[in-house]
């Protein structure tokens, strides 16, 4: 048996902030155009009384309504924000976790509950997690949530950046959403999730760390980005001929990759260097969402996923491949074939009336 | 198939460990474990991390991606690979991680892995609510070889109608971060209650009535909690681990596996015995699970 997306649900805030805007709060301004340096043009951004808890039960409310499964159906929710805000700014809620708070918001009464804290490969953590859960006999279905209001990183960076090569830098690229996957199982079909394969490197893991400031109020994520790339960019080419190989596909079968969103050079680099490794002639670069939403963290794929199946590129039986990559250092390649997940997603979102993915 | 706890080690609190940090005791506990086990740490393919409160709050890697490369599990790219993350869910973490490395093994996907978990709070002023003392425990599970021994079913329930029960914050107005605890006046109460329904689900779903139960390895909230834990589940005194006296008190995520690590060592479980882990914790979340020694 494999998993499968039985329902998605992705949510943005509505405002808008651009990345002339973010640069111009800078304290000292680095002298990078950070905007043609990572191609992120504007991201969405949290209003005062929102949360990353909010994002995510809003995330969850519209996978929920997509999905055959009512709230009560639902057997186990993970919860996978690396930005921990439930009720209120600077406070980080760990205890109680937040998916007992999203199930007490959604009303998911039968539900298991706990969180998964793996940087920005937390919502493929708790893929991998249910995955196993729903093969195992375990749970029927479940679901796998984020929520990031985790543009307060770039907050704290415009106050504590004081070069142009501070390590800060990374900070300003983040962007607020939410995303939630409702998982089900999927006998003897040819959809769903052909491998999950995820490693952590951990000899890498100084180079991006997130705590709070050590000079005053706020989170701090201080990042080596070159090292980093260079380390992922490595492991990234045979670990991805692997897990293609393990699908049982060739390269011509690929329909789209979706990589971690960090910047549109990163993800140009990455596309052409694979094309390389693997020896084709074929030129195909992954989804980036970068220009709108900067990097959401957790939630890149999905938001990249969302993209994806409005403007049709995504389409029912198409063969996806998402790269993982994260601080840890993690990297993760699965093989997807979607089932009509791009239909009644595209058709509920056409309805007119409520949007099941647009902004507020 | 049935998974096994194969190998366990922990990281007690004192002496000269007081002063180490969540991953020095997480790190302490997991080469004990690794160091009592048939396998090597190559061969460890998933490590889960179930600790909450961790070095200078640190958000980002996960101290999972620390205590791997510590540990020697696989730290570079090479023809063995592992996987790890964090799991947090209150106190009862450390037994939602043993659930999910037993499905990973009955799906499949891994034939040994690992939970660790620890806790420290490393302010420097620490909020005079957490109690805590510092420890650490490690367990390697692996597919047992005997179909009747080893873990049966895993029964968890959210109260979440208890939500604010006990509550775990950090404040980043703060510089560096404070940890701040907040916990009801009730809560052995709630705990007691939680614990009580979980245990008769785990009864009945096992066919096993209270009776049949020798050895019980609950969460150390508290000697009233421990005191009042037998007539809430009908279970003779005698089979309820306490180990307070060793700990100084509730080690947290470690605190069933520190009294799992006693109980082995008094030969408290014997081949036959029947055992429930019993986990309470923030949510409220209650969890428990059958071992068949």
């Amino acid at each position: 048996m494999k998993s499968r997306i039985e329902s998605l649900g992705v949510y943005f805030p509505e405002k808008v902030l651009s990345t002339e805007e973010l640069m111009s709060r800078c304290r000292k301004r680095p002298r990078w155009d950070l905007e043609k340096l990572t191609g992120v043009r504007e991201r969405r951004v949290v209003g005062k009384d929102e949360f990353a808890l909010d994002l995510a039960v809003k995330a969850a409310e519209k996978a929920l309504a997509m999905s055959k499964y009512d709230a009560g159906e639902i057997g186990l929710i993970i919860s996978c924000s690396i930005s921990r805000l439930c009720d209120r700014e600077k406070v980080f809620c760990f205890e109680p976790s937040m998916a007992s708070q999203i199930k007490r918001r959604i009303g998911a009464s039968g539900a298991m509950t706990f969180d998964v804290v793996n940087a920005c490969a937390g919502m493929f953590t708790g893929i991998y997690i249910m995955d196993s859960m729903i093969r195992a006999g375990v749970v029927k279905t479940g679901i796998v949530v984020s929520g990031e209001s985790i543009t307060h990183l770039a907050d704290q960076a415009t106050k504590e950046i004081r070069s142009s090569f501070d390590g800060q830098l990374a900070s300003l690229t983040v962007g607020d959403s939410g995303a939630a996957v409702i998982m089900e199982g999927s006998r003897g079909g040819s959809v769903g999730f052909h491998n999950l394969d995820m490693i952590t490197v951990p000899e890498h893991s100084g180079l991006c760390v997130a705590h709070p400031s050590k000079k005053g109020p706020g989170a701090v994520m201080i990042t080596r980005p070159v090292r980093l790339q260079k380390a992922a960019m490595k492991i990234k080419d045979p670990f991805f001929k692997k897990s293609i190989d393990r699908a049982g596909w060739t390269v011509d079968r690929i329909d789209a990759i979706i990589p971690h969103q960090t910047s549109s050079r990163a993800i140009r680099k990455g596309g052409k260097t694979l094309m390389e490794y693997l020896g084709t002639d074929r030129q195909m670069e992954g989804v980036s969402i970068v220009d709108r939403y900067g990097n959401p963290s957790t939630t890149s794929h999905f938001v990249a996923l969302h993209e994806t199946l409005m403007d049709g590129r995504v389409f029912t039986g198409s063969n996806i491949i998402f790269m993982i990559q994260a601080s840890g250092l993690i990297m993760g390649q699965c093989s997807y074939t979607m089932d009509d997940l791009p239909d009644r997603y595209r058709s509920l979102n056409g309805k007119g009336g409520e949007s099941i993915c647009a902004a507020g | 198939m049935r998974s096994r706890i194969e190998s366990i080690g922990v990281s007690m609190p004192g002496g000269r460990l007081f002063t180490l940090g969540s991953v020095d005791h997480a790190v302490a506990a997991g080469k004990r474990c690794l160091d009592d086990s048939r396998y090597g740490p190559a061969e460890v393919q998933t490590l889960i991390n179930a600790g909450m409160f961790r070095d200078g709050h640190c958000g980002e890697p996960a101290m999972a991606a620390f205590i791997q490369e510590r540990l020697g599990i696989n730290p570079g790219f090479g023809t063995t690979t592992s996987f790890s993350f964090d799991l947090t869910n209150g106190g009862v973490g450390m037994l939602s991680a043993l659930q999910v490395a037993d499905a990973l093994m009955k799906s499949g996907t891994i034939r040994v892995g690992m939970a660790v978990s620890s806790d420290a709070n490393t302010d420097a002023r620490p909020d005079p609510a957490y109690a805590y003392p510092r420890s650490g425990a490690a367990v390697i599970l692996d597919r047992s070889p005997d179909a009747h021994r080893g873990f049966g079913s895993f029964v968890f329930r959210t109260f979440e109608e208890h939500g604010d029960a006990s509550t775990a914050r950090v404040e980043l107005f703060r510089k560096k971060g404070r940890l701040r605890i907040e916990k009801s006046d009730r809560l052995d109460d709630i705990y007691l209650e939680c614990a009580g329904t979980v245990f008769g689900e785990l009864l009945e779903r096992e066919g096993l009535a209270a009776g049949d139960i020798g050895l019980v390895v609950p969460s150390q909230i508290s000697p009233c909690f421990l005191g009042r834990l037998p007539e809430t589940l009908g279970v003779a005194p005698e089979s309820i681990v306490n180990v307070l006296d060793e700990t100084g008190g509730d080690t947290h995520t470690t605190s069933p596996f520190i009294a799992l690590k006693t109980a082995l060592r008094l030969g408290r479980a014997v081949r036959g015995t029947k055992a429930v882990f019993l986990a309470v914790g923030s949510g409220v979340t209650a969890g428990c699970a059958l071992y068949n020694f």
